[in-house]
């Protein structure tokens, strides 16, 4: 089967790799935005806002993971849904 | 003082040839010891020479050691080392594994050791960039995830090389979107050597050679030894060459076949100890989703929810998959470029 033939099939999961990528863009502006956050010039405050900044990127980071793992999960369960069998009365 | 280009040229060509003359008599010599594994897939049941992947290890590991007498700085030596030393370790990993099955949690913990020499030997950056952020120093952080950065790609090319050819292309694909991405992200310079460049040709070489003989319908399976050894290769080189964030991206499809796999077998279970397989076979030899509840779904059972397909078509669904993720991932190289810049 040709290449271009294939592809349709294949919607959904192209779909999730773009928002996987948008999403994670999307995170990247957001840390972009935490590191802009201004340090203090005292150095117990300097370390408190920058280890501040290094948890909530992860936070972010960690959630983009989370999200991506449970729409790959909901696109089997779906996929699993659509697979059972007819019931006939 | 031997030229850049000549030093690609020669870090290219020795892996391939190599294998590509060797793979024939190693098939021809499996064969006759009887070291053969059924490809299941298709209607001849057929017997395939088993653990080629040693072939892929031994032709990078002479890739490496002609690439280290070459290259005149000694930096550059002893890095092209350690990516050799990582790539051996995990394609032991895989040989033992191939030999005498190993677990589903002892393997990931065992790859784990593959990045010592990185972390020993200091040759990372912790800084991995990330668009619009540019680069970010993440020193402690980083070394903590270190370990995981040859592991997880190990793993993740392991658990797709399930049908003829598909670890191969899908591999390739993945490597040449890692030498545009560090081109647009360092420059193409081809008369100054980038190790990265030396990296990737010679992974490319072996695999290459590795998939005439693989591609469908395959005369030799790579075995574990073959795939963690493509994996540990892909994540010694994100982290060789600063390119950590564009591995990611570009092993969407890989990520995304692990975590099916990890959600609906619950954990880590080892491929030979499934309760059930994730496809099944047509009256008509086509592969199918399988019904089974019980039964993982991977990459390969989410591509054939819409109906069957041969094993052929199935890899080429994969391949447009990783297709995408590779334009994916020459974005975000771009991305970085321009925030970098």
């Amino acid at each position: 089967m040709k290449y271009y033939k294939i592809a349709p099939r294949l919607t959904r999961v192209l779909g999730l790799e773009i928002f996987v990528f948008v999403s994670f863009l999307a995170i990247c502006a957001l840390i972009n935005l935490i590191a802009g956050i201004q340090n203090d010039t005292t150095t117990f405050w300097n370390f408190i806002i920058g280890a501040g900044k290094v948890i909530l990127s992860f936070i972010l980071v960690g959630l983009w993971l989370s999200l991506w793992y449970y729409l790959t999960k909901k696109l089997i369960k779906v996929k699993k849904e659509e697979n059972l069998p007819v019931k006939t009365i | 003082m031997v030229s850049a280009i000549v030093i690609y040229i020669t870090t290219f060509f020795v892996p391939l040839l190599l294998s590509l003359v060797v793979l024939p008599f190693y098939i021809r010599f499996m064969k006759n010891k009887k070291i053969v594994g059924t490809d299941i897939h298709k209607e001849s049941q057929p017997k395939v020479a088993e653990m080629g992947g040693i072939i892929i290890l031994l032709a990078m590991i002479i890739g490496s050691i002609i690439a280290i007498f070459i290259v005149s700085d000694p930096s550059d030596k002893l890095t092209i080392g350690i990516f050799c030393i990582t790539i051996t370790i995990a394609g032991i990993i895989g040989l033992i594994d191939d030999f005498k099955p190993l677990s589903a949690i002892i393997k990931p913990i065992l790859l784990l050791f593959a990045s010592i020499p990185i972390i020993v030997s200091k040759r990372y950056i912790a800084e991995p960039m990330l668009p619009f952020v540019g680069k970010t120093r993440l020193n402690i952080v980083y070394l903590a995830l270190l370990p995981f950065v040859v592991s997880v790609p190990a793993n993740a090319v392991n658990m797709l090389d399930v049908f003829n050819g598909s670890m191969a292309t899908t591999s390739m694909l993945v490597l040449i979107a890692i030498a545009i991405a560090s081109g647009l992200i360092f420059g193409f310079n081809f008369t100054e050597l980038n190790l990265t460049y030396v990296f990737l040709l010679i992974t490319l070489g072996a695999l290459l050679a590795f998939w005439f003989f693989n591609r469908y319908p395959a005369k030799v399976f790579a075995g574990d030894t073959g795939s963690l050894t493509i994996g540990a290769a892909i994540g010694a080189i994100a982290v060789l060459g600063q390119l950590e964030i564009v591995v990611i991206i570009a092993m969407i499809p890989f990520i995304m076949n692990a975590f099916g796999t990890l959600s609906s077998v619950k954990g880590l279970v080892e491929r030979r100890k499934m309760p059930a397989r994730p496809t099944s076979m047509t009256k008509d030899w086509k592969l199918q989703a399988n019904p089974d509840p019980k039964a993982p779904i991977t990459l390969a059972g989410i591509v054939l929810q819409k109906g069957p397909l041969c094993e052929e078509d199935v890899v080429k669904s994969f391949n447009i998959l990783t297709i995408l993720s590779c334009i994916l991932a020459i974005i975000t190289a771009v991305l970085i470029r321009v925030t970098v810049k």
